[in-house]
């Protein structure tokens, strides 16, 4: 019995001897295993390695850097809290810009926050970056004065012809009027999707009202009216849901061109880092 | 006493971390999964021009659809699919929308242009095809 006790306790210690030391979690070591974690982008544990930190010692860089972490987590709501907090602190400046991408990326009118801030840069860079990326919004919104001048003098040129196309495609989208699709398809079954380049529906919708009126046409011809009426039922169902269906079908091809357009823009931006120097979205040895 | 010491000294192996499973970044699957929808049978309905529907609708399933087999490959089926346009709009709208199904339905060389459901069905909910759509439904 004393021997398995003996051995029991021996088998014990070796435990207590490799348990983890408190030292471990002092706020600069706390803060190196964040930054470590925030460098090999796991921003999830980062954030709450540095939530942990603020809640301890609060302080502008750390909220800077859990921004960055909902950031790059795409998750901009959070993050557009936390640089909208930092606007008048010691990194206001980091802060406005990545406070304006991040209103971008939500698709907010950004208009009201630049105009306000884009005075306040001393950051001759910084300032660049935040005209450039007011530009780039103002294509994404379609607005006429991204005039080409403006383009040239803010941008590269190679970035600034890409851009004009890009302002081209969205002040004037290649669209489809969906009035015109349901009164082609009013004058011929079909022909309204078609338009919409639906060239396989269009033509099962021609066939199919062709077919039913035909067959409406041919029973009236040999007296068999119960018949011929319930074709003709037939022929006024497809036929109107030829009407409706090219309505809905010019809409939504709308609305894939420009889903499409704006993850091609989305996309072309985001290799550009959207015109934000790579410095201050945290540096990484 | 024996068996309880043992225990307790073998506890600690047993919550000790494992080196052969170690942490890793998991691979995802960014492919989204479009999930099938289930006919209701019940004929539960909050008006009785709803519940007429209904009825037409169960009795067509229980008698035709059901013993036919599962012929329809779009999901939802075209009887669902026309009920539930009317549901989501109105008896106009809902045939109009049934109308452009139905004539979709003949068009066996447009199976491409529709997400696939987990049972290998081609999702196309009536959302897509209302007046007023939400926008992200447009897929």
């Amino acid at each position: 019995m004393q021997t398995i006790f003996f051995l029991s306790l021996l088998s014990l210690f070796p435990s207590f001897l490799f348990s983890q030391d408190s030292a471990l979690f002092t706020p600069e070591k706390r803060k190196a295993f964040a930054d470590h974690l925030f460098c090999e982008k796991d921003y999830l544990r980062a954030s709450e390695e540095y939530e942990g930190l603020q809640s301890v010692n609060k302080s502008d860089s750390l909220s800077y850097y859990i921004g960055l972490c909902f950031l790059k987590m795409n998750d901009y709501e959070k993050a557009k809290d936390y640089f909208s907090q930092l606007k008048n602190s010691s990194l206001g400046e980091e802060s406005r810009l990545l406070f304006l991408k991040t209103s971008f990326l939500l698709n907010k009118n950004i208009e009201g926050e630049s105009d306000s801030s884009s005075n306040q840069f001393m950051n001759k860079e910084l300032k660049t970056s935040f005209r450039r990326l007011e530009l780039a919004a103002q294509i994404k919104a379609g607005m006429d004065q991204t005039n080409p001048l403006s383009l040239n003098n803010h941008f590269e040129e190679s970035d600034a012809q890409i851009l004009k196309s890009f302002a081209d495609k969205f002040s004037h989208p290649n669209s489809k009027s969906p009035f015109a699709a349901a009164l082609f398809s009013t004058l011929l079954p079909g022909a309204g999707k078609i338009y919409t380049k639906n060239y396989g529906d269009g033509i099962t919708s021609l066939i199919v009202t062709g077919l039913f009126t035909f067959l409406w046409y041919d029973n009236f011809r040999a007296g068999h009216p119960t018949r011929a009426w319930i074709f003709a039922g037939l022929t006024g169902f497809f036929y109107w849901g030829s009407v409706y269906g090219s309505y809905i079908s010019a809409r939504n091809y709308n609305l894939e061109k420009e889903e499409e357009l704006n993850n091609e823009f989305q996309s072309y931006l985001s290799s550009k880092n959207y015109f934000i120097p790579t410095e201050i979205e945290g540096s990484c040895k | 006493m024996k068996i309880v010491w043992l225990i307790l000294v073998f506890s600690f192996s047993l919550f000790a971390q494992t080196d052969w499973q170690r942490w890793q970044r998991t691979e995802i699957n960014y492919s989204e999964t479009v999930n099938d929808s289930k006919r209701s049978y019940s004929l539960h309905a909050d008006d009785p021009f709803e519940f007429l529907l209904k009825t037409a609708a169960v009795t067509y399933w229980f008698f035709i659809s059901d013993v036919d087999g599962d012929n329809c490959p779009f999901d939802p089926s075209c009887s669902s699919f026309f009920l539930e346009s009317v549901k989501a709009s109105n008896i106009i709208e809902g045939t109009l929308m049934f109308a452009d199904r139905f004539t979709r339905d003949f068009n066996v060389l447009n199976r491409s242009d529709y997400r696939v459901t987990r049972k290998g069905r081609l999702a196309d909910p009536p959302e897509k095809y209302l007046l007023t759509t939400v926008r992200s439904k447009v897929k």
